[in-house]
C-alpha cells in the first residue's frame, strides 16, 4: 500500500488517526501506542508479510542490545564477560552485515566472479523494503546508548520509534533525541485539530508533487535512458530533456514523498525533521547537501564522516574522510558501480568545493556576500554537475551513463528537434545552425519538441525561483529544522500562507487534482522505496 | 479561537472540494454524452468514432443491447436496425486493430448481460497490435466524469459536423452505425477493379497475423465463453476478384489460426464460398472495396438469418 493509493487515503489513514484519538481520548495511551505499531506493521507487511519478522527481530536485538548498553555500567555480569566497545562493535556489525547481506550479497558474488573467473551462483535476493531505513534508524539508536545518549524509554516506544508509518519506508531518518520526546510529551495524545489542518496541508502538497508533477515527468526520462541502454544514438537535446527531467522526477518524488511524511507525522502530533530544502537553488555541492536527503546526509556526517575523523586530522584526511564517506553514500542507494561513481563524483566535487574555499578565504574573498552574477553561475554550476551525477544514478549501466553523457556534451551532435527547427528557421534559417552533423541515421532518436522543454523550463523556473513547502508555510513550523535557521520565511506576502479561505480553496483544488491523477495514471511507487 | 480558525479552514477545504468536483460532475450527467451515468438511451457518434465507442462501451451499450458486431471499417457500415428481432450495436471501428477494439469489447463483456457477439474476420484485424492513436485512452473514462476535457476536445471535432450536417457519417448512429458511403458515393466500384488488376494482378497478397494481436482476439473470445455469451463469427466477403488475389495458402492458413480460437458451440461461417456469390460477385455490392449499402444490407440479412437459427440457444 502506497501512500499515493486510495486505499491509503481513504481506509488506512483514515482509520488509523481516528481510533488512535478514539483510543487517547480514554486515556489508554499505551493501548494507543501499540495500536499505531500494529498498524504501522500491518502496512509494512502487505508488501510482504514475512518481513514482519525481520523487522521484529532486528527491532528486539537492538532494544536489548541499546538498553544493555545504556546500563553497562550497573551491570556488573556484563563488565566480565565483554568490554562495552567490544558490544557496541558487534551490534553495529550485526546490523551491518544483516543489511549488508540482503543489499549487497549478489553484487558482492557478481563482482567475486568477474575477478576470479569463478561461477559462484547464489539465488536472487530480494531486498526487504525499507530495511536501509529502519537499520540506519537502529544503527543511531546503538550509537546514542553507547555514548550515554540515549533517554529513559520503555520497549513500545522504541518499538513505535522504528516503525512509525509515515516514516518507515523511506524516512526521514530520524534521531532518538528527536523522536523520543516528542511521544513522551502528553499533548502528543490529544486530538490537536491545528495538527490535522498543518499536516493535511503537507501531506497534499506533497501527493501533488508526486502524483501530478514526478509521475508525470517521468514519461521524459524512462525512453531517453532506455534508448540509452540498447545504443540508441541520443540527441543532444534528448540527453538533456532525459537527465533534467530526472533531476526534476527524482526531486519532486522524493521532497513530494517527505512531504506526506511529514505531515501524515504532524497529524498524529509528531514532528519530523525536515528532508529537503529547494536543493536545486543550492550554490555550490556543500550547499546542495545541506539540502537534499537532508536526515541522509547528517547521518553519513555523524555517523560515518566525523568518526572517521572529519577534518580534525589535516586537510588530506578530511578529503580522503569526505569521499570515503560519500562512496559509502553512493553505496548505501544500491548495490551497483553507477551509484558508487556517482557517490564518488559527489565526493570529488565536495573536496573541490572545500579546497576552493579554502583559497578563496586565502585570497581574502568574502565567502557570505556573493554578488548576483555569482550567485547564479554558481548556481547553474551545481545545478549542472548535480544533473550530470543523475544520469549516474539513473542508469542501468556505465554504458548507458556514457552514452548519455555523451549526447549531453554534443558529441553525437545537435540535433533540434524537427518541430523546434521549423520554428527556429522562420528567423532567417537559424535552424540550420544548430545541426552540427549532418548525414546521421535519425531512425529511433526519441527526439523531444518544443512543448516538452518548455515544461521542463517551467518546471526548472519552479524549483529554481520558488518558495519550497517549508517556506510556504513557515508559520506553521510544519518540520523540524536539521541545520538551525535554514528555513527563512518567504518576503513576498503573497505567497505566505494563511489559514484563510483563498487558502482553502487552494487546497481544494490540489486535492481534486491528485485524486484525478490517482485515478487515471497507474499507481507507480516511490523511488526512494527502492533504496 | 486559534481551533475556530482551523476548523474554518478545513470546513471551507471540504465545501470547495465538493463543490469543484460536483460541478463537473452534474454538468457531465446533465448532458450524459457518452452513456457514463446511464442516463440516456440514444446516445449518437461524433468523431473521433473510436473514443465515443469506447467510452460508450461503459454503461450504454452493455445496458441498452443484446449484441454487439466487432470489427474494422469492413463492417462498420452494417445497420443493425434492419435486425428485426435483436437489438445489437455496431461497435466495429473504423481503422482499428483488435488490440483496440479489445478495450471497448471487453468493458461490454464484463459490465452487462449481452447474449452475443458478431465478429467481422479480416485479416485487417490481426495484422498489428496496440493502439494505433490516442483516441482510446483508459484515462478518458475519469476524465469524462471528473473533468471536461473530453467533452471541450469532442465539441471541437463535433462542431464540424454540426456545420457540414450532409457529410455526418454518424447521423443515425445511435445503434452504432456509421454511414461512411456518405464519402464513397462517387467511387466507381469499376475504376477501382481496374486499379487492382493493374497493381496486384503479378503479386499474390500475403496474410500477416500479429502475435499479439491474436492473442487479444483469442482473449476477447475466451472472456465470452467464461461469460456464457455466444460468438458468431463471418469472414468478411471479399470481392470475388480480390479474393483470388490472396495466396490460397496463406488464405488457409489464417482461416485455420482463426478457427483454433472458436468452440463447437460457435457458428462461423466464410462468406467467400460460392453460397454467397449473389454478394461477392456483385460490382453493386461494393463501394472502394469496403460494402456499399446494398452490399452491407445484404450482409446484415444473413447475419439475421443465422441469429434467428440460433435463437433458441442466445
Amino acid at each position: 500500500m502506497l501512500f499515493n493509493s486510495f486505499d491509503f487515503l481513504f481506509i488506512f489513514a483514515p482509520v488509523v488517526l481516528i481510533v488512535f484519538f478514539i483510543v487517547c481520548s480514554t486515556g489508554l495511551n499505551g493501548i494507543a501506542i501499540i495500536w499505531l505499531i500494529l498498524a504501522s506493521l500491518f502496512y509494512y507487511g502487505l508488501w510482504n508479510p514475512a518481513n514482519i519478522c525481520l523487522v521484529i527481530g532486528s527491532i528486539l536485538f537492538n532494544f536489548a542490545l541499546g538498553k544493555t548498553l545504556s546500563n553497562y555500567e550497573n551491570i556488573i555480569l556484563w563488565k566480565r564477560v565483554i568490554n562495552k566497545k567490544a558490544l557496541f562493535v558487534f551490534g553495529l556489525t550485526s546490523n551491518l552485515l544483516l543489511l549488508g547481506y540482503y543489499k549487497y550479497a549478489n553484487f558482492f558474488i557478481d563482482n567475486v566472479n568477474i575477478i576470479s573467473g569463478s561461477s559462484i551462483h547464489i539465488e536472487k535476493i530480494i531486498l526487504p523494503l525499507a530495511i536501509s531505513f529502519f537499520t540506519f534508524q537502529q544503527i543511531t539508536f546503538l550509537v546514542d546508548a553507547y555514548r550515554g545518549q540515549t533517554l529513559k524509554i520503555n520497549f513500545l516506544n522504541y518499538c513505535l520509534f522504528i516503525t512509525f508509518f509515515p516514516k518507515l519506508i523511506a524516512g526521514p531518518i530520524t534521531y532518538p533525541r528527536e523522536f523520543f520526546p516528542q511521544i513522551i510529551r502528553r499533548d502528543v495524545y490529544k486530538f490537536n485539530i491545528e495538527n490535522i489542518a498543518i499536516g493535511l496541508t503537507f501531506f497534499f502538497i506533497g501527493l501533488f508533487k508526486k502524483v501530478a508533477i514526478a509521475d508525470n515527468v517521468s514519461c521524459y526520462v524512462t525512453p531517453v535512458f532506455n534508448a540509452s541502454e540498447q545504443n540508441t544514438l541520443i540527441t543532444f537535446t534528448a540527453a538533456w530533456v532525459g537527465a533534467i527531467a530526472y533531476a526534476l522526477q527524482i526531486y519532486f518524488d522524493f521532497s513530494g514523498y517527505s512531504d506526506m511524511a511529514i505531515g501524515l507525522g504532524r497529524m498524529f502530533g509528531i514532528q519530523l525533521p525536515l528532508n529537503f530544502h529547494s536543493p536545486y537553488k543550492s550554490i555550490n555541492i556543500i550547499d546542495f547537501w545541506r539540502r537534499w536527503h537532508i536526515t541522509l546526509s547528517r547521518f553519513l556526517r555523524d555517523y560515518i564522516y566525523i568518526p572517521l575523523g572529519g577534518n580534525r586530522k589535516g586537510d588530506i584526511r578530511k578529503n580522503i574522510n569526505i569521499i570515503i564517506t560519500m562512496l559509502l553514500g553512493g553505496l548505501w542507494h544500491g548495490a551497483g558501480w553507477t551509484f558508487v561513481l556517482w557517490g564518488g563524483l559527489h565526493g570529488i566535487c565536495l573536496v573541490i568545493n572545500h579546497m576552493f574555499r579554502a583559497l578563496r578565504i586565502k585570497l581574502g574573498q568574502d565567502l557570505n556576500k556573493p554578488s548576483l552574477l555569482g550567485r547564479g553561475l554558481s548556481r547553474a554550476i551545481t545545478f549542472i554537475i548535480v544533473t550530470i551525477g543523475w544520469v549516474l544514478f539513473r542508469a542501468d549501466s556505465f554504458h548507458g551513463a556514457y552514452n548519455i553523457i555523451q549526447a549531453m556534451v554534443g558529441i553525437h551532435g545537435v540535433i533540434v528537434p524537427n518541430s523546434l527547427l521549423g520554428s527556429l528557421n522562420n528567423f532567417y534559417g537559424l535552424g540550420d545552425l544548430f545541426i552540427l552533423k549532418v548525414g546521421l541515421d535519425v531512425k529511433n532518436i526519441p527526439l523531444v519538441g518544443i512543448t516538452d522543454i518548455l515544461i521542463i523550463l517551467i518546471l526548472l523556473l519552479f524549483v529554481w525561483f520558488m518558495p519550497n513547502t517549508q517556506q510556504f508555510l513557515h508559520r506553521t513550523i510544519s518540520a523540524s529544522e536539521v541545520y538551525n535557521l535554514k528555513i527563512m520565511p518567504i518576503k513576498n506576502k503573497f505567497l505566505q500562507f494563511n489559514y484563510n479561505i483563498q487558502n482553502s480553496m487552494l487546497l481544494a483544488i490540489i486535492i481534486w487534482i491528485c485524486l484525478l491523477f490517482l485515478a487515471i495514471l497507474p499507481k507507480t511507487e516511490f523511488i526512494y522505496n527502492d533504496f | 479561537m486559534i481551533s475556530d480558525r482551523y476548523n474554518k479552514y478545513l470546513l471551507t477545504t471540504c465545501i470547495f472540494f465538493c463543490f469543484f468536483t460536483s460541478i463537473p460532475i452534474s454538468i457531465n450527467m446533465y448532458y450524459d454524452e457518452f452513456g457514463l451515468f446511464g442516463l440516456k438511451h440514444n446516445i449518437r457518434l461524433y468523431h473521433p468514432e473510436k473514443s465515443y465507442k469506447y467510452l460508450l462501451s461503459f454503461k450504454y451499450i452493455p445496458d441498452n443491447f443484446e449484441g454487439i458486431i466487432i470489427g474494422p471499417s469492413y463492417s462498420d457500415n452494417l445497420d443493425t436496425r434492419d435486425i428485426i428481432n435483436f437489438k445489437i450495436y455496431n461497435m466495429s471501428m473504423d481503422s482499428a486493430n483488435i488490440s483496440e477494439i479489445k478495450y471497448a469489447a471487453t468493458n461490454v463483456i464484463t459490465r452487462g448481460n449481452i447474449k452475443f457477439i458478431i465478429i467481422c474476420l479480416n485479416p485487417y484485424i490481426t495484422k498489428d497490435s496496440c493502439l494505433k492513436t490516442t483516441q482510446i485512452d483508459p484515462k478518458d473514462y475519469w476524465l469524462s466524469i471528473f473533468t471536461f476535457f473530453p467533452y471541450i476536445f469532442n465539441y471541437s471535432l463535433k462542431s464540424k459536423e454540426m456545420l457540414h450536417p450532409e457529410l455526418d457519417p454518424f447521423h443515425s448512429s445511435e445503434w452504432g452505425y456509421k454511414d461512411s458511403n456518405i464519402w464513397k458515393h462517387k467511387i466507381i466500384f469499376k475504376d477501382v477493379i481496374i486499379k487492382m488488376r493493374k497493381e496486384k494482378s503479378n503479386k499474390r497478397w500475403g496474410i500477416n497475423i500479429d502475435p499479439i494481436a491474436y492473442s487479444d482476439l483469442k482473449s476477447i473470445i475466451d472472456l465470452a465463453h467464461n461469460n456464457n455469451i455466444r460468438m458468431l463469427a463471418y469472414y468478411y466477403p471479399l470481392y470475388y476478384e480480390f479474393y483470388g488475389y490472396f495466396d490460397i495458402s496463406e488464405w488457409w492458413r489464417y482461416k485455420e489460426s482463426m478457427y483454433k480460437l472458436f468452440n463447437e458451440k460457435d457458428i462461423v461461417w466464410d462468406m467467400n464460398t460460392s453460397d454467397y456469390y449473389y454478394i461477392t460477385k456483385q460490382e453493386s455490392s461494393y463501394s472502394d472495396g469496403h460494402l456499399s449499402n446494398r452490399g452491407a444490407k445484404l450482409v446484415v440479412s444473413v447475419i439475421e438469418d443465422k441469429l434467428n437459427m440460433c435463437k433458441d440457444n442466445l
